[in-house]
């Protein structure tokens, strides 16, 4: 009976590989290549004895800490020990994005398009895709985990010993693997493709903030995390293998609870039945502006609320950078000369919050826009444009969704995350000072959605460079500093000519400057819509 | 020897009742014919059937065999085809075609070659190039080509052209002189009617006729255009007579066709000019249940 479930499991798998030819060496070169290639190019910038000692004592600051995770091994901070610190939970976070993306992409989604009912009406067993999907996973993490832990080494850099590397990669791999077999999870707890994707990296996000809060204060925050558990493996340092037990052992257990989930819920349903819907349209549904609404309800309260957990999240540590400096004498000296005066780290962590922030809220404000050219390419807006509704009013609407939603969004993760500081901290932080900090960041939200609003108009089939242009210039200002960008090159991320309050005193000009190209963008964005065809 | 036994088949999903205690035969070599509105439960006793679905109540057995249980062995010898054929828009045709043959371990290679030329399909193409009618020569290229002893088919010409649908036609005839058996669910009642031995009609998840053609005929009512020497008195008062027309080809009427001799007679009286006598087709037989 067993045997009979998995049947057929092994062709499936070559199928996977067939099918995933080009996209699973892609995903590893750019996983793999990119941990690798970043260990000689870091030698190059913090090689010396200086450098390195340096970003040790930055690396102990708190929003460091809640960026990258915890410093080990600062006796001898080597080449090794740094380069963990810095980038094994980013990698790993990276390697988990790869493999939310390969299940669902071979398990729900396959299930929505009613691919997976045509290869479960041929002799193949009930369990055999969602097994044959694991089981390339594995291997797909495995061979990850050998090319960087035998590509690390290669450059003889100090202190990246075989051993440490290796772990570095089975941390990574391991990782992956669990968000791989969670990912299988929620695609059988959810009856859809869309929200099966959406908790798994939900849970992505959940588990790096996990660690964040757990690396700064409560240590056990971290020990439930997938990503906090590789930072516990001290890669280079400590190269301790109990993370990557812990790792394969939750992997396990999810793929086994992903199995049971499977075999008993029938094919095209979720583990929770979908609700009825409504008979009737509400009262919302009556026109351009009530149907836009009606499809982006579910991204305005699911974002919403994540920026409502993440600011809150964040929030509820503020007190713990009071602490965790008041603690360490050296810090504090180091710290008070080398800022702006009078600057706390509690300003510096809020200055980084409100960075990381404004990205995230630019994520669903991006999505809200681009959802004009969604509907557009699934041949939805056909049928609205085919009525008497004019493209103008069609993309005034979408516009004026994300519009308002950038300044909401921006709203609410600000008062959450003020107010979660104003609870924890014993004097509370000025509400003013929180919010122009924040809302400064607007006019750089609008400039990538006025880029967005370019695409749709001129390059449709590249709508998806808005998103790379975000995470590039999210990149830029969350890290160019730390490895020494120009400022030029800072200044091309909308984000980079935002003056860091409360770090920086506010200048009108820069905010002007970016609202100016952003309402241009808009203005050529709809002359380019108006005159193009629809595809 | 039935093939295909369904009994009492009930399946709910949460609280709605799909399918309400369906019973189904399919005899060894013949073509059974499945028909019913959207909705009625035809897929999901289909679905039922392959596996995919666990009955909430009732059996279903295929080649005596659970269907549940067993799904693996039962599907080494059936081929499917859905009415909407989604395929890996990264593969060509021919790759997909090879992987069902494989998954199957088993099919005949040269009769694949034949089939692709017949359904005019080019397997060297993506499938996210194909139209629908194309994804479904996929399906049915891979179904005829299994060398299976029970094909069931889900309304599986629902995109083709009339061309290919009459070369559809002809395989089922192949198919059916090797002595092997069809589940043939459709829309298309001129294709039932020219396919299929036995018909079940489903409506609102229960079985309402089950039987041959001409049995379900019988059931019915034959359509009468009739020109008689004399006007017709108190037709509307005979037995069995429905639907009274006048046109300008004379009376047009309707009569339950076991009391079609009795309306004969009772014309004769008048002098019959010219009489169109009509068995109802399966449509108008569809409808009347659906009324």
């Amino acid at each position: 009976m067993l045997k009979r479930l998995f049947s057929g499991t092994s062709a499936l798998i070559l199928f996977i590989l067939r099918r995933d030819r080009v996209r699973i060496p892609a995903w590893l070169l750019l996983v793999a290549g990119f941990t690798v290639a970043c260990v000689p190019l870091f030698n190059n910038m913090f090689g010396s004895a200086d450098e390195l000692q340096g970003m040790a004592e930055m690396m102990q600051n708190p929003a460091m800490i809640a960026m990258v995770g915890p410093v080990y091994g600062l006796d001898n901070y080597h080449m090794g020990a740094m380069y963990t610190n810095f980038m094994l939970v980013l990698m790993a976070m990276l390697a988990g994005a790869m493999n939310i993306f390969f299940v669902t992409r071979h398990t729900r989604q396959d299930e929505e398009f009613g691919r997976l009912e045509v290869v479960r009406s041929l002799p193949v067993g009930r369990l055999a895709n969602l097994a044959a999907t694991m089981l390339t996973a594995v291997k797909m993490n495995a061979v990850m985990a050998l090319l960087i832990g035998f590509g690390m080494v290669v450059f003889g850099v100090d202190g990246v010993t075989l051993s440490g590397s290796l772990i570095f990669g089975a941390a990574m791999g391991a990782a992956g693997l669990v968000f791989a077999a969670a990912t299988a999870v929620f695609c059988q707890i959810s009856g859809s493709n869309r929200t099966a994707s959406g908790m798994a990296l939900f849970y992505l996000v959940l588990a790096y903030m996990l660690r964040a809060a757990g690396d700064v204060g409560a240590e056990a925050l971290s020990l439930i995390s997938p990503l906090g558990l590789t930072s516990r493996t001290q890669a280079f340092v400590g190269n301790y293998l109990w993370p990557i037990w812990v790792l394969l052992g939750a992997a396990v257990a999810f793929a086994v609870l992903a199995l049971v989930f499977a075999k008993v819920r029938d094919l095209g349903q979720g583990m929770v039945a979908a609700r009825p819907g409504r008979r009737h349209a509400g009262r919302l549904l009556s026109g351009p502006l009530g149907l836009a609404l009606r499809l982006s309800k579910t991204t305005l309260l699911v974002w919403g609320f994540v920026l409502v957990l993440f600011g809150v999240m964040y929030g509820s540590v503020m007190d713990q950078m009071d602490t965790f400096i008041g603690e360490n004498e050296t810090l504090q000296q180091m710290f008070a000369a080398g800022i702006t005066d009078g600057a706390s780290y509690t300003d510096e962590f809020v200055a980084l919050l409100m960075v990381l922030m404004s990205a995230m809220a630019t994520i669903p404000v991006l999505g809200l826009m681009l959802r004009l050219r969604s509907e557009e390419k699934q041949g939805y807006l056909e049928r609205v444009l085919a009525g008497s509704v004019s493209r103008v009013k069609m993309f005034g609407v979408y516009f004026g969704i994300a519009l308002v939603a950038s300044t909401v969004f921006k709203l609410i993760s600000i008062l959450s995350l003020w107010s979660a500081a104003s609870i924890v901290l014993d004097a509370p932080p000025a509400l003013g000072t929180y919010l122009s900090a924040g809302l400064n960041y607007l006019p750089a939200m609008w400039v990538l959605l006025g880029l967005a609003t370019l695409l749709i108009g001129f390059f449709p089939k590249r709508t998806g460079l808005a998103y790379g242009y975000l995470g590039l210039s999210f990149f830029l200002v969350y890290m160019g500093n730390l490895i020494g960008f120009p400022d030029w090159v800072i200044h091309l991320s909308p984000f980079g000519n935002i003056p860091r309050l409360p770090l920086e005193a506010q200048n009108w000009v820069p905010l002007l400057v970016l609202a100016g190209i952003s309402a241009v963008l808009v203005g050529l964005g709809l002359a380019g819509y108006r005159k193009r065809d629809l595809t | 020897m039935s093939i295909v036994s369904v009994q009492n088949l009930t399946k709910r999903f949460g609280k709605f009742e799909a399918l309400k205690g369906v019973n189904l035969e399919v005899k060894e070599g013949e073509v059974f014919g499945f028909i019913g509105p959207n909705g009625a439960g035809k897929s999901t006793t289909i679905r039922v059937l392959l596996g995919i679905l666990q009955a909430s109540e009732g059996a279903a057995t295929v080649f005596g065999k659970d269907a549940w249980k067993d799904a693996v062995e039962i599907h080494k010898r059936i081929a499917y085809v859905p009415g909407d054929v989604n395929l890996w828009p990264n593969m060509t045709g021919g790759e997909v075609i090879d992987l069902f043959t494989r998954l199957r371990r088993g099919g005949n290679k040269s009769y694949r070659e034949d089939l692709i030329q017949r359904f005019d399909l080019d397997p060297s193409k993506k499938c996210r190039t194909y139209s629908k009618g194309n994804r479904q020569k996929v399906a049915l290229v891979s179904a005829f080509a299994s060398e299976a002893d029970l094909y069931i088919l889900d309304e599986p010409t629902s995109g083709l052209d009339p061309l290919m649908e009459q070369v559809f036609q002809q395989y089922v005839h192949e198919v059916k002189a090797q002595g092997k058996s069809v589940l043939l669910s459709s829309h298309i009642l001129q294709e039932v009617e020219r396919l299929c031995d036995r018909v079940s009609i489903i409506r609102q998840g229960e079985v309402i006729e089950t039987g041959t053609l001409q049995e379900l005929r019988h059931l019915t009512r034959t359509s009468i255009t009739v020109k008689t020497e004399r006007p017709l008195e108190s037709l509307a008062a005979q037995p069995g007579v429905h639907d009274i027309a006048e046109e300008a080809e004379g009376t047009m009427f309707s009569v339950d066709t076991e009391l079609l001799g009795q309306s004969i007679g009772y014309l004769g009286q008048y002098g019959i000019v010219s009489l169109e006598c009509t068995p109802p087709t399966l449509e108008q037989l569809f409808m009347r249940h659906y009324e």
